[in-house]
């Protein structure tokens, strides 16, 4: 019996923390259903009067989060893309293959996980700009990849190290060269681990705002954080849109979350160990 | 197979085109930036080569830089001493044999991985003295003498900030904790109840040691994000009121793309740089102690 008290204490407990992490974001969605005066004249948990939808397609037409959306996307994809294949063929050179200079690099990409990206905005925004490709798209993708590669390559080769070398063996055996068995062998195996990468990048470059703040100059090219930035300047008066608009651009994360939330956990646990 | 491994070319293929983007666009700016920070230089006029004067500026006659500092300080110690131990806590309830555990697990971590930008704007409407949530709760409870402008105060901005991070991340250290937990045995638990060591006890005894290694993580992450925090201020509070909310990395985004003074900003970055590595280095060194074996 006094257990039971006990336990039913703890589940209150839990559920106001749950609250007390929630309510924010309980407030953002019901807010981005109403307008100006249902938010200042209403009650702070009340739900909606009136669905109003609108605030959702002011949001993605007038305030371009279509636009924002789509760079986010297509940033967030061309890196994943290179983060994961270029990752994955150090990672493999760097535990399978044999030459000289193996600490050194590794040694060198060590720097990346230690050193904050703060100390690289400067010199970058020099290169680009010399480079020609400031306020471009590739001018953070390309940052983008370098910033994420060396916590990728650390989480693939610790995995390639704990990994028996008998099935490359037998490719060899059976003709494969080293190419088609990195491809046809090695990346399938590396599937758990690369999914982890993938969301770490994932998430990072999602909601990544300095790099993008600092080398996109284009309105057209902004990506979502940056792009909800602005709009909250310009909007400050109409918070309905504003909370439409963060309540959009949340949502993938929200869908890889309830998708992948135990790889996520993982991601965050091996990264966090790395670090 | 062993010799195909050792084909020159073929390395070169895996490792260089990765390598060369992160030379270029990581590892080469950091060492520019050392460079940098020894001149005085505008971005567009040639640099002018002034030893160590940007440093010497900063320590001396800078004072928003030692406002930035302790600023980091009380970042670093909300981080250790407030979110920590409530993190804490949470893992501890979230690793108990109940229903629903992890349900609760999941929303606690949720707000980790919304972005900083997304978090930052949501609490600026919470702060907000009109249309927020919070003088609204406020006033709805009677408490209508507390309501204030909280950003835009000296006296609460800092607080006000403070306490966002602490919501946005307590999940995070909950969960790295709680991964540790998981690893702690059973036979430990079970052990010290035949010795009379439960609850408190058990959490001093066998908790807490066998996670020293997590917790060591835990205090090393609180402190470099706490050195590296950008985002939130820049987003809520831009630094002010006064200075109030200023932090280095925002002073050194500030000092160079609003001011043009690249040299000076660089120079702020190098000192993060050292900042960062060197508390990173002295904790570990501090906070390794002799594996305890049971």
């Amino acid at each position: 019996m006094l257990k039971r008290t006990k336990n039913t204490g703890l589940y209150i407990l839990m559920m106001l923390i749950a609250v007390l992490q929630l309510f924010p974001l309980y407030w953002l969605v019901v807010s981005a259903f109403k307008d100006n005066s249902e938010i200042i004249g209403g009650v702070v948990w009340a739900l909606p009067t009136k669905w109003r939808f609108s605030n959702f397609s002011e949001a993605w037409v007038s305030a371009k989060v279509n636009q924002y959306f789509f760079n986010s996307v297509s940033v967030t994809l061309i890196t994943l893309f290179f983060v994961l294949l270029f990752a994955s063929m150090m990672a493999y050179a760097l535990t399978r293959m044999r030459f000289k200079y193996n600490g050194v690099i590794l040694f060198i990409l060590l720097m990346g996980v230690m050193v904050p990206i703060h100390a690289t905005l400067i010199p970058l925004f020099m290169i680009l700009k010399n480079l020609g490709i400031l306020s471009s798209r590739l001018s953070i993708i390309l940052p983008y990849i370098a910033v994420n590669l060396p916590i990728g390559v650390y989480m693939l080769s610790a995995f390639l190290r704990s990994m028996p070398k008998e099935l490359e063996e037998a490719a060899f055996i059976d003709g494969c060269g080293v190419l088609k068995s990195f491809f046809k062998v090695v990346l399938p195996l590396l599937k758990p681990p690369l999914a982890s990468v993938a969301i770490f990048v994932f998430l990072a470059v999602w909601n990544e705002l300095l790099m993008a703040a600092t080398f996109i100059q284009k309105e057209a090219l902004r990506t979502l954080p940056l792009g909800l930035m602005n709009f909250s300047g310009q909007y400050s008066i109409s918070w309905g849109p504003l909370a439409a608009a963060m309540v959009i651009s949340t949502l993938p994360i929200l869908l890889a979350y309830v998708l992948f939330s135990d790889q996520m956990e993982k991601s965050f646990t091996a990264g966090a160990i790395l670090k | 197979m062993e010799r195909a491994l050792s084909n020159k070319k073929l390395i070169a293929l895996f490792l260089v085109p990765g390598l060369t983007v992160f030379l270029v666009f990581y590892f080469v700016p950091i060492i520019m930036t050392a460079y940098y920070s020894l001149h005085d230089w505008d971005g567009i006029n040639p640099m002018t080569f002034i030893g160590l004067d940007n440093y010497t500026k900063m320590f001396t006659t800078d004072k928003s830089f030692w406002q930035a500092v302790w600023n980091s300080l009380a970042f670093l110690l909300v981080g250790v001493l407030i979110q920590l131990p409530i993190s804490f806590a949470l893992a501890m309830l979230v690793s108990r044999k109940m229903k629903g555990r992890k349900w609760f697990r999941n929303i606690y971590f949720f707000p980790v991985v919304m972005s900083t930008t997304m978090v930052s704007l949501l609490w600026v409407k919470i702060y907000d003295p009109n249309i927020g949530m919070l003088n609204t709760l406020l006033d709805a409870v009677h408490l209508s003498s507390w309501t204030q402008a909280w950003l835009g105060d000296t006296k609460t901005a800092l607080l006000s900030v403070l306490i966002v991070t602490t919501w946005h991340y307590v999940g995070y250290n909950m969960l790295i904790l709680f991964a540790g937990m998981q690893g702690i045995s059973e036979q430990y638990y079970e052990a010290a109840k035949l010795d009379g060591a439960v609850g408190w006890k058990a959490v001093r005894h066998i908790t807490l040691p066998l996670l020293s290694d997590v917790l060591r993580i835990c205090i090393v992450l609180n402190v470099i994000y706490a050195l590296k925090t950008f985002e939130s201020v820049y987003v809520m509070t831009n630094g002010g009121p006064l200075n109030s909310t200023t932090m280095i990395a925002l002073k050194m985004f500030q000092e160079a793309f609003l001011k043009q003074n690249f040299g000076y900003g660089s120079a702020l970055a190098v000192f993060m740089v050292l900042e960062c590595l060197i508390i990173a280095w002295v904790l570990n060194k501090v906070l390794t102690r002799e594996k305890i074996e049971y």
